[in-house]
C-alpha cells in the first residue's frame, strides 16, 4: 500500500510532524509500516535492490522468528540477518549476535556477516575521510583490496570503494590499479552508468600509461633523456598531481626538446590552476591562493589554458572583495587584461573586477 | 496623551503586519503543497495521501504501508 507523507509546515494539518514522530529526521525517507503505523522495516538505501531485499525480509520474518523461537539455532542466526536488513539492528549488534551463535552458524552465514562487516568498515572509512578524521582513507581501502576483499557488489559501499580507488589510481598514474578498478566497476556496478563511463576512462588511461611504463623500463635499462617524454604522458592523461609534477619538472626540462619545454611549461601552469582551485575549496591558506591566482593571470610567463581560467574566479572574486581602493582594482583589471589578451575568457574576470571598482566609487 | 495613544496604534500595526505575514506564508506553503501533490509521480504511483485512509486500507486488505516521507515547503 503506497502512502506518501508530505511535511507541509502548514498550520492545522494532521500528522504534519509524522516524520519526526516515527524517529526519522531527513528527506526523503522510505519505510515499511504496519496498519497501526509502527515502523517495521527500512530499506538501507534508495535503490530498487534495497527495496526488494527489505520486502523479502519482511515476508520471511514471521516464519523465521517462529523457527528461532522454537529453538532452531540456524534460524536464530537468520533472524539476526533479517533484523539487520530491516534496519532494526546495526552492524555491531549483528556481528556480536552471530559471534554468540557462531557454533550454530553455517559457513555461509559466517561468510555473510564478514561481508556485512566489511561493507560497514568501508563506509565508516569513507565517512571518516570525508570528515577529515582519517588521513589514510585511501591507503586503508587499497589495503583491503590488496588483501583480496571487496565490498558487496551493487552496495553503496561498493560504489564508494571503486570511486575512491579510481581517483587515487588516476592521480598517481597507477596502471595496475586503474585496470583493477575498471574491472571492479564493470563487474560489481554494471547498472551504474556513471561508473561504467569512468571504467571506460580508466581503461583508456591505462592504455596510455602502458607507453609511459615502457619508457620507464627503457630508462631503468640506462637510456637517457626520457624524463620529459614520461612526464608529458602523465600530464596529458592527468595521471599526476601538481606536487609530483613539480618535483620532477626540473629533471624533465633538462632532458626536453624546445617543443617539450613549451608543453611542460603549459602543463605546469594548468596543473597549478587546478591545484589552486581544489585547494581553495579545502581549508588551505586562502589569501596565499588568491595572490598566486592573481600572479598566474598577471605576470606568469605561460598563460593558463583558456578553458581553465574560470577555475580562478573564486579566489579572484574574494581577493577583489577584500580591496577597498578602486584604483588598485583597476590596476589588477588592466594587468590581467593586458597579459591575457582581449579574446581571453579572463575578460570575464576583468569585467567583474572593474564592476567591483565601480561599485566602490559609488559608495565613496 | 498623544504618546499614550500611539502605543496601541503601533501594537495594532505590528500585530496586523505579523498576521498578514503569517497569512502570506501559509498561502505560500499551501501553494507549494498543491504543486507537490500535482506532480506526475503522485498519481502514476497511486500514492495515498491521507494517513488514516492509508492505514484503514492496509488493515482491510491485510497489507503493509510502504511510506515515502517527502516535503513540500522546500525543494
Amino acid at each position: 500500500m503506497p502512502y506518501l507523507h508530505v511535511t507541509t509546515r502548514l498550520d492545522n494539518v494532521p500528522y504534519d510532524k509524522l516524520l519526526g514522530e516515527k524517529g526519522f529526521g531527513s528527506f526523503p525517507t522510505l519505510a515499511f509500516m504496519d496498519h497501526e503505523g509502527n515502523v517495521i522495516g527500512q530499506p538501507s538505501d534508495r535503490t530498487v535492490a534495497a527495496f526488494a531485499s527489505t520486502r523479502d525480509a519482511l515476508i520471511e520474518l514471521d516464519a523465521v522468528r517462529k523457527r528461532a523461537d522454537a529453538g532452531d539455532p540456524v534460524a536464530a542466526v537468520e533472524l539476526l540477518f533479517l533484523e539487520f536488513t530491516l534496519g532494526k539492528i546495526k552492524t555491531d549488534a549483528l556481528e556480536a549476535g552471530v559471534a554468540n551463535l557462531a557454533e550454530h552458524a553455517t559457513p555461509a552465514q559466517l561468510a555473510r556477516v564478514k561481508q556485512v562487516v566489511l561493507d560497514a568498515r568501508i563506509y565508516a572509512l569513507y565517512m571518516a575521510g570525508y570528515r577529515g578524521e582519517e588521513p589514510d582513507m585511501v591507503g586503508k581501502m587499497a589495503s583491503i583490496l590488496a588483501s583480496g576483499q571487496t565490498p558487496t557488489p551493487g552496495s553503496p559501499s561498493c560504489s564508494l570503494f571503486w570511486k575512491i580507488l579510481g581517483v587515487h589510481a588516476q592521480v598517481t598514474g597507477n596502471t595496475k590499479l586503474l585496470r583493477r578498478v575498471a574491472t571492479g566497476m564493470r563487474a560489481d556496478m554494471p547498472s551504474d552508468a556513471r561508473l561504467q563511463t569512468l571504467a571506460g576512462h580508466y581503461e583508456v588511461t591505462a592504455l596510455g600509461l602502458d607507453k609511459r611504463d615502457a619508457l620507464i623500463a627503457r630508462q631503468a635499462a640506462g637510456e637517457e633523456k626520457l624524463a620529459a617524454q614520461i612526464l608529458l604522458i602523465e600530464a596529458r592523461l592527468e595521471a599526476i598531481d601538481f606536487a609530483s609534477f613539480r618535483e620532477r619538472l626540473g629533471a624533465a626540462m633538462a632532458a626536453a626538446t624546445p617543443e617539450q619545454k613549451t608543453e611542460l611549461a603549459q602543463a605546469d601552469v594548468d596543473l597549478e590552476v587546478k591545484h589552486l582551485s581544489d585547494s581553495y575549496s579545502a581549508d588551505a591558506d586562502k589569501q596565499t591562493i588568491q595572490l598566486r591566482a592573481l600572479a598566474l593571470l598577471e605576470t606568469n610567463p605561460t598563460k593558463p589554458s583558456a578553458d581553465l581560467v574560470g577555475l580562478l574566479r573564486g579566489p579572484i572574486y574574494d581577493y577583489a572583495r577584500s580591496i577597498t581602493d578602486p584604483e588598485r582594482l583597476d590596476g589588477h583589471a588592466e594587468a590581467i587584461s593586458k597579459r591575457q589578451g582581449p579574446d581571453s575568457p579572463a575578460q570575464d574576470l576583468v569585467k567583474m573586477i572593474a564592476a567591483m571598482a565601480e561599485g566602490l566609487r559609488k559608495v565613496r | 496623551m498623544k504618546k499614550l495613544l500611539l502605543i496601541p496604534i503601533m501594537a495594532a500595526v505590528l500585530v496586523g503586519s505579523s498576521f498578514s505575514q503569517s497569512t502570506g506564508e501559509q498561502a505560500e506553503l499551501r501553494a507549494k503543497y498543491e504543486k507537490k501533490i500535482a506532480k506526475d509521480f503522485v498519481s502514476s504511483g497511486h500514492w495515498i495521501l491521507d494517513y488514516d485512509d492509508a492505514r484503514a486500507k492496509a488493515k482491510a486488505e491485510g497489507k503493509l504501508l510502504f511510506t515515502y516521507f517527502s516535503r513540500s515547503y522546500s525543494p
